[in-house]
Parts: structure tokens; C-alpha cells; sequence
């Protein structure tokens, strides 16, 4: 089946594929169900679920991410690109439609309900948004004359606003930051990117002065003492205090039993206390092993599109992922951003899916950079340019 | 957006792929750069966290010294005497609770008990941690939780638990709250090796090793049963007992009441009946003028001294004189005694005459040979010195002969008895399980074997002759050839000795024709149980005795033999 004599979609795909990125991001998968065994049972008893509930629906939802992931990394760019484009538009429409259709959990109107599953589309938002905009500055980039990137700056508005209407800041952070990052990569000049971080600045104090819930986390980050409700933060540097290095074993850490949201974005702390720092120092090398491989496979690209949109998604999950761990390790006062493939939440672990199938498509060595001649193949013309 | 456009009219359509490649090549390295930094710093404060020591102290106590686990005690036999819960303290952070006074009324709903003012008190300030209700149940927690009040929590404790409840609580003692022992064998492990291994941690979260101890709860049980009801039946004010192997030294029941409830030890500092601190252990931390008792031990050394023989007479025709003190027999029969009817008869005046035989200094020598005046080497912290005056008076040694005027603990008594049983073999006594050869090596002789035999005899003529003060216990344990001595002491009431109050003492051993056990009974102030019966220890202290032997020793494997040969051959060769 992988054989290279014949050149089936597969042997293809195993042959151009990075394998030690799609083997990480498959580890990292299986490191979320295992540490669903530590971290969820306390929550799920205390929502009155079945011990067994977070555990089997990780497990379920970890199974249907990895098709999905290995699904789309065999598209090829366009096919890529083209169904980016179908999931953005539509979760957009979706993302619009929970203002008005939406279940309020928590304060926040984040999820639509369809056919019976609650379905956050701001996640799958996310990685869309990252292919589109890229191929939208890379078209910027090759022909100046095309809008592309005032309709990449429109869309992100359309986003933008939907997200703070529901609200989301974490989610909206994100966005910001992947058009952000486009600019940065498009080769924005350091003038403008210094301009623009003074006005990212700018954002957070505006959000500091209208979002009150926004403004009582930082106060409450900045004098932990203060009387703010740091409940989540004391109980999850608890657990990994108690953890040490080598952890108190599986089952054994009591701390991460009175964690609030110990299943979702403080998996990690919860992990902490049964697994040992020493394991999550290794969970944070695995993370930064999956974001750097992929940046370096974006470099190796020869199409600006593809090399844009591989960096764009893995800077979005290195953001993503370090924010999370920022949050665990009280480095930052606490977002809702949860650790991508390894917290609960069925929709989360599809979008990513999603987006680092698209990545792994994104990367894959073309087969024009295999060949020995020492010229580019578009030169010789059997192959159109990819650009 | 100038900038937007800035790079794209620098470039031609060919190079453009190349400058378009380099430019965004070098800007994904600066990225690289960025989130190396990120999870650099990740990675450091995870290892600044690991390297944190945290502090495990709650107010001062280390967390491990509250949460520390204590070894079971089981009985001789493995029977479960205490054993470790797991409880769920409740703790406040008082800096975290939003609204204190939510925060008491709500608690109250659940702890009634606890004073509102208190709380309120305990509940504000800015403290990171106060105690509020220790060792709840699992079902007031969940109440608790329920609540939902903010900086509420739980911490889990070991909690002591004794299942036999009061019945052995003198023995075992108690444990404070954070589960140090404070009395009994609990703190005699703490002295000894517990404390040294909670402080370096080993004693947490583990199970460790059972402590045996040399007690047999059957016997405990009858014991503490046969006390008690001795307390109802003699309208006594007090008893006590001990029972202790003569071979191994082990002591197998100890009992003292009025007792306390090692559950709940502060009922140890309940008064009894308007009376303080009457709670004691009477076996171990009383001392008493153990009266006729006593007899026993004038009688073993006069006879082991060889300068009185068992088949010597003395004249108690005559009340004997101390200036102008006169000492005469209860009950006397005035006449010229043997040695075992002046222990039968209880004989104050032929009892100083054997003393004075084999004179009063050599009398004291002999009380500290057998430890009398000296504490007794004992696991249990509650000891008292006994009074034993230094040097002895004629008319001090006179009494002491009997019993008064020197103050011992009913476990000098039992220790001493149980040599004199035990072919003068002394042995310190014990609460921990051991066994015979190790108890040897622990023998002291204090007394020769033939003395022990004819102590051996007194006491069980005693119990089988007629008039002996014995004959009430033995008619009840009739069959296992228990022979013991009583002791009937007029305790001092406004400085004098009244007639009417008494403090009463069975000594005893059993079986005699093969010595295993000996018991001491006290019954402090006892009335007549009805208008034919006696306050005199025989009635009391001795039929508790009876009583107790009775039911322990079937249950200790002494089968009830009622063949007079067994009596006979106690009877020393000279007598018969």
C-alpha cells in the first residue's frame, strides 16, 4: 500500500507526509485521554455525571479526531483551500447565529445547538480563518493590484465582532493575533509591527475598562491577595505543588479533585499533581517540538501560500498552547483557553483536528523539492508552479 | 496602508519569489525565536514550581504530624482495641470568605453547635487558615459542601477509635486531636518510637505495624463487668483490678473505675458523683495502705529469712503495746497462734511477732528487695511513687507488718504476689505480649522455692479452711483452686482511722497446685449488700474474685478440678 512503484494516493501521502509531526500530534492526542483518567472524574461526579462520563466521551472524541486529522492532510493545497473556505463561511454564519439561537453557559452565548450536540463554531473558526488569510496575503503579496488584504482585514472585523458580542475575549485574542501574525509573516515592516503592538496594548485596556469580568481577573492577577476569587489559580498551583516532580501517582493527588475546571483548561495542573512536573515539563517539550517541527516544515516550503498558512496554524496552536500553560503556571491571569487536543470539549478537538490536518496537508514535501536535479522543477516546465 | 504596498514596488516579477521566500523564511525564524522563548519560560517556571519546598504547616503543626496514622493496638489474642478512622476536619481561609456573616448563619444550619460569636470572630480577619470543627463525619461534610460558601474546607485527619469503648480505656488511654497520645499505652508508644517515626514521615498515609498487647479482652471484658457491678452491689465509690501471668509477668486485665470514654477523653476530667479528678487508674497511679494484704508479704520474708519456720507458734493472747498505742487483733481468737492460722486469722498481733522474729530493719530490707518502695518499671505513664518510709520505727514497722502506715500501688501488690506464687521468681510486669523464656531472662529471684511453696499453701488455706476470710470467693470459683488474702484498711477520715470506711483488697492467685495467674481487687468504701453480709473484704473484694475466676477461667483453659488430693499436696511436708 506504501509502496513507491505505484504512485496510489496513499503511498503518496506516507511519502510526503511529516511523520514525526503527525506521530507527535497523535501522542498528544492519546496524552489527552490518559490524562482525562486523572483529571475528570472529580468534575463529572460534581456535575453529577458518571465517573466514566468525560473519560469515554475524551475517548469518543479523540477517535473522531484522528480520521479527521489524517482525512485532511491528504488534500492537496487547493482542495485545502477550497474546504477552508466552505468551513469559514459557514461557521461564520454559525458563529453570527449563536447571537441569536445560542445556549447561554456561563455567562457567555458561545454554542448552537444542532441536531441535538452543542457545537462552539468560533473554534472552527479559528483554522479557517488562518488557510483563508493566508491565501489571501499570499495573493496580496504576488499581485499588489488585489484587495486581498483589506478583505482579510474585513473578514477578521466580521469575526472579530461576532466574538466580542458573545462574548469571547479569549477566542477574539486569538483572532487578533493569526491576522497578527499574517501581517508579521507577510513581512509587515518593524514599524508598523512595534505600531500595531502598541495598539494590541491599547485593546487591553479598553478591554480592562469595558469588559468588567475582564477587569477583576487582571486585578485579582496583579494582587493575588486583594480578596478577588482566586480560587481556580490557588487550586491548580496547589496541585502542582503537590505533584513535585515525580507526582503522587494516578488517583492519588488530592488536589486536583477540588480543581473547578480541572477536565478543561486546567488539565494540565490537574495532570500535575498525579503525573509529576517532570511529565508535563515533557508534555510542554512535546507541544513546542509539534510548533517548531511545523514551523520548519512551513519554511521548507516553496509555496508562499502554503508556507503562510502551515505557520499561521502552528503559531495559532503555540499561542494557543502557551497561553493555556501560562494560565496553569499562574504566569498570566486566568482566560478560558483550553490545551489543544489534551482538554475536554468535543468541538475544540475537531477544529483542531481540522486545522492541524490542515497543517499536516500544508506541510507535506512536494515532490518537485524531491527530485536531485539541483533546478526547481517549475522550471522545466512538467510541473506548473504551485504559486 | 502605504506599508502594504511598500514591499510589493520594490520587487519584479522574478526576483519577487525569491525576496517574497527569503522575506517570509526569515520571518518565520523570528517567530521560531519568539515561541522558543515562550515555552522556555514555560518550562522554567514549571521547574521553579518543582523546586518550590512548600510549606506544609497548618497553624504551626506540620501537615504530616496531623494526618499522621497511629499503629492498631490488638489484644493478645488479635482482637482490635483501637484502630485508625479517616475524618474530614473542617478549615477556613477567612481572607476568601466574601460575606462572613452568610458565611455563620449558613454554617450554623449544619453545626448548631458552634458559637456564633466565635465563628463570626474566627471567620473575619485575614488569616490564610483557622481551624473551625475538627474530625466531622463524611455525612456533615457533604452537608458542608452543599452549602457552597467559599474558603470552607476539608482536610482528612486520622481520627482514634476504640471499639471496646470504656471497657479498656485505662490501658489504652487517649490521643489529643492531632492524634498524639496523651495517657496510657497511646503515649508510651509516642515516648518510646512512634514520635520518632512520625517526625521523619514514615508514619503517614501507611499502614503500619500492629502493636500486640498482653491483655486478653474476654478477661478485660468480665473484669470491667464484675467491677462495675461491684460499684452497684457495695454502693462502692470505687474498684479496681489487675490480673497479671505469673510466668510471663504479662498483664492480662486492668481495669479501674470510675473510668472515662478514650473516644471522648475529656470525660476523664468529668467529676465522678461531685468528685474531681476521681478518674484515675487506681492499679497504677493509687497508692494505698493495702492492709492485711500485706500479711503476705511480712509472712514471705519472715519465712524465707529461715528465722521463722512454718511450724512456729506465737503468743497473741495479748494486745501488743507502743507507748500508748495498743494494736489487737479484729476479731481475735487470744490465744497462742500457728504460723498459718495467724494468716488465717488474720492475726495483727502474731503478724508483728513474725516481724519482729525477723527484725524490722531486715523487714525494710526485704520491702525494697521486692520493689516495694520503689515505682514499678511499668509502659504506663500514670505511676505514682509509692510512701514507704525510709527507715522504720518499731511502731512503723509494727504496722507496716499489717499493712498500714506504707502506701504501695495495687500493682507492687500484684507484682509481689505473683513472685511469691511463682517459685519466687520475680518478674517486672508488662503490657506488651511476651513470652516465657524471654520472661526469664527478666526472673529475679526474690524469695526460694520452698518459701513460695508455703506461701502457696497459706493462701490457699485461706480460701479452704474454715474461718479463712477467703471461703466466700472460693464457695463462687469453686474448683480452680484459688487461694488469695484479704485486706480490709479503715481509710483516715478528718485524720483518724474510722472504723466505719474501709478500703478493701483481695489478693489472690490461681490455680495453685500450678500457679498462672495473679489478681489484685480493690473495692473503696463499700457498704453491707443486705443486712446479712459484712463489709469486711472477704464480702467484697473477694466474692468480685470469686466472681471474676469463675467466668475467666474456663475461658484461660483451667478446667475446675474438685479432688481434694490437689489441696492436700500443698500442705507443706512439716504440717502433715
Amino acid at each position: 500500500m506504501f509502496s513507491r512503484e505505484r504512485k496510489t494516493p496513499i503511498a503518496e501521502w506516507w511519502w510526503t507526509i511529516d511523520k514525526s509531526l503527525l506521530a507527535a500530534l497523535i501522542l498528544l492526542l492519546l496524552v489527552g485521554v490518559l490524562l482525562s483518567f486523572a483529571a475528570s472524574p472529580p468534575v463529572a461526579e460534581r456535575l453529577g455525571l458518571g465517573p466514566w462520563h468525560f473519560i469515554i466521551r475524551q475517548a469518543i472524541f479523540a477517535a473522531l479526531a484522528l480520521p479527521v486529522m489524517i482525512a485532511t492532510s491528504f488534500l492537496p493545497r487547493r482542495p485545502a483551500r477550497l474546504l477552508a473556505l466552505a468551513v469559514l463561511v459557514g461557521s461564520t454564519i454559525l458563529l453570527w447565529l449563536t447571537l441569536v439561537l445560542g445556549v447561554e453557559v456561563k455567562g457567555a452565548t458561545r454554542w448552537v445547538s444542532i441536531a441535538g450536540n452543542t457545537v462552539q463554531p468560533s473554534e472552527f473558526v479559528k483554522p479557517a480563518y488562518a488557510v483563508i488569510g493566508a491565501w489571501l496575503f499570499a495573493e496580496s503579496m504576488k499581485r499588489p493590484g488585489v484587495p486581498a488584504r483589506s478583505i482579510a482585514f474585513l473578514l477578521m472585523l466580521v469575526i472579530v465582532a461576532g466574538l466580542l458580542l458573545q462574548p469571547d475575549i479569549g477566542q477574539t485574542a486569538l483572532v487578533l493575533a493569526t491576522w497578527g501574525a499574517l501581517l508579521f509573516l507577510s513581512g509587515i515592516s518593524w514599524v508598523v509591527i512595534f505600531g500595531l503592538g502598541a495598539t494590541a496594548v491599547g485593546l487591553l485596556f479598553a478591554a480592562y475598562a469595558f469588559f468588567p469580568h475582564f477587569a477583576k481577573r487582571i486585578d485579582t492577577f496583579l494582587n493575588p491577595e486583594g480578596g478577588g476569587n482566586t480560587y481556580q489559580v490557588d487550586k491548580a498551583l496547589g496541585s502542582l505543588l503537590e505533584g513535585g516532580w515525580f507526582g503522587r501517582g494516578p488517583g492519588e493527588s488530592m488536589a486536583n479533585k477540588i480543581i473547578p475546571d480541572a477536565h478543561a483548561d486546567y488539565v494540565f495542573s490537574a495532570a500535575a499533581g498525579e503525573f509529576g512536573i517532570l511529565f508535563c515539563l515533557c508534555l510542554v517539550a512535546l507541544i513546542g517540538f509539534i510548533v517548531i517541527k511545523a514551523l520548519i516544515g512551513a519554511q521548507q516550503q516553496q509555496s508562499l501560500f502554503a508556507r503562510l498558512a502551515a505557520s499561521t496554524l502552528a503559531i495559532q496552536f503555540g499561542l494557543q498552547c502557551s497561553i493555556n500553560l501560562a494560565v496553569n503556571l499562574s504566569l498570566m491571569p486566568p482566560k478560558g483557553m483550553t490545551l489543544p487536543f489534551v482538554s475536554y470539549g468535543g468541538t475544540s478537538m475537531l477544529a483542531i483536528a481540522f486545522g492541524m490536518g490542515l497543517m499536516l496537508a500544508l506541510t507535506r514535501k512536494k515532490p518537485e523539492e524531491r527530485l536531485a536535479s539541483g533546478l526547481p522543477v517549475y522550471r522545466s516546465g512538467v510541473l506548473s508552479p504551485a504559486e | 496602508m502605504a506599508i502594504l504596498s511598500e514591499v510589493a514596488e520594490t520587487i519584479s516579477l522574478d526576483g519577487g519569489r525569491k525576496s517574497r521566500g527569503n522575506l517570509t523564511k526569515a520571518r518565520i525564524r523570528w517567530v521560531i525565536v519568539a515561541l522558543v522563548l515562550v515555552f522556555g519560560t514555560v518550562g522554567g517556571r514549571l521547574i521553579q514550581l518543582g523546586a518550590t519546598v512548600t510549606d506544609s504547616t497548618i497553624e504551626g503543626v506540620a501537615r504530616d504530624v496531623i494526618t499522621a496514622s497511629r499503629p492498631p493496638i490488638l489484644d493478645r489474642n488479635g482482637l482490635e482495641m483501637a484502630v485508625d478512622i479517616r475524618v474530614p476536619s473542617l478549615f477556613a481561609e477567612p481572607r476568601r470568605i466574601v460575606d462572613v456573616e452568610e458565611a455563620v448563619q449558613k454554617l450554623r444550619t449544619v453545626l448548631p453547635d458552634l458559637n456564633e460569636d466565635w465563628l463570626r470572630n474566627r471567620l473575619t480577619g485575614d488569616k490564610g487558615f483557622v481551624w473551625v470543627k475538627r474530625e466531622l463525619t463524611p455525612a456533615i461534610q457533604e452537608r458542608i459542601y452543599q452549602l457552597g460558601i467559599p474558603g470552607l474546607e476539608f482536610v482528612t485527619e486520622s481520627k482514634r477509635f476504640y471499639p471496646s469503648g470504656k471497657e479498656a480505656s485505662h490501658i489504652l488511654g487517649a490521643v489529643n486531636i492531632d492524634n498524639q497520645g496523651t495517657m496510657g499505652i497511646e503515649k508510651h508508644m509516642d515516648d518510646d518510637s512512634l514520635a520518632v517515626l512520625q517526625s521523619i514521615g514514615i508514619a503517614r498515609d501507611t499502614d503500619l505495624t500492629p502493636v500486640s498487647l498482653s491483655v486478653d479482652l474476654r478477661v478485660q471484658h468480665v473484669m470491667y463487668e464484675q467491677l462495675q457491678d461491684a460499684l452497684v452491689r457495695y454502693k462502692a465509690v470505687a474498684a479496681a483490678g489487675v490480673m497479671m501471668d505469673v510466668k510471663t509477668g504479662e498483664i492480662v486485665a486492668l481495669a479501674s473505675l470510675p473510668d472515662f470514654d478514650p473516644n471522648n477523653p475529656s470525660t476523664l476530667f468529668q467529676d465522678y458523683n461531685g468528685v474531681k479528678n476521681d478518674r484515675f487508674n487506681r492499679i497504677t497511679s493509687g497508692i494505698y495502705e493495702l492492709g492485711s494484704t500485706f500479711k503476705t508479704v511480712t509472712l514471705a520474708g519472715a519465712l524465707d529469712s529461715g528465722k521463722v519456720r512454718i511450724t512456729d507458734e506465737f503468743d497473741a493472747r495479748f494486745a501488743v503495746r507502743f507507748g500508748r498505742f495498743t494494736i489487737d487483733d479484729f476479731h481475735g481468737k487470744h490465744r497462742v497462734l500457728s504460723v498459718p492460722e495467724v494468716f488465717k486469722y488474720s492475726s495483727n498481733i502474731g503478724t508483728i511477732k513474725i516481724m519482729q522474729e525477723l527484725g524490722k530493719d531486715e523487714f525494710r530490707d526485704f520491702l525494697t528487695k521486692i520493689g516495694m518502695d520503689r515505682t514499678v518499671p511499668f509502659e504506663l505513664p500514670e505511676m505514682r511513687k509509692p510512701k514507704v518510709p525510709d527507715k522504720f520505727s518499731e511502731i512503723v514497722a509494727a504496722t507496716s507488718s499489717f499493712g498500714h502506715g506504707l502506701s504501695v500501688s495495687p500493682l507492687h501488690m500484684v507484682r509481689a504476689v505473683a513472685a511469691f506464687v511463682n517459685d519466687g521468681y520475680m518478674v517486672p510486669p508488662t503490657m506488651y505480649k511476651r513470652d516465657e523464656a524471654e520472661a526469664r531472662q527478666l526472673y529475679e529471684p526474690v524469695i526460694s522455692p520452698s518459701t513460695s511453696a508455703e506461701i502457696r499453701y497459706l493462701l490457699r488455706l485461706n480460701a479452704i479452711g474454715a474461718g479463712g476470710s477467703g471461703s466466700r470467693m472460693n464457695k463462687i470459683a469453686n474448683g480452680y483452686r484459688v487461694g488469695g488474702k484479704t485486706g480490709t484498711a479503715e481509710k483516715v477520715v478528718n485524720g483518724r482511722y474510722a472504723s466505719n470506711v474501709n478500703f478493701n483488697v483481695f489478693a489472690s492467685a490461681f490455680p495453685l497446685d500450678k500457679p498462672r495467674y495473679a489478681m489484685v481487687i480493690i473495692v473503696d468504701e463499700p457498704k453491707a449488700e443486705n443486712e446479712q453480709t459484712g463489709v469486711t473484704a472477704g464480702w467484697n473484694a473477694g466474692e468480685v474474685t470469686g466472681r471474676i475466676v469463675q467466668r475467666v477461667a474456663p475461658m484461660l483453659g483451667i478446667a475446675p478440678d474438685f479432688g481434694e488430693m490437689l489441696d492436700q499436696n500443698l500442705v507443706p511436708v512439716e504440717l502433715r
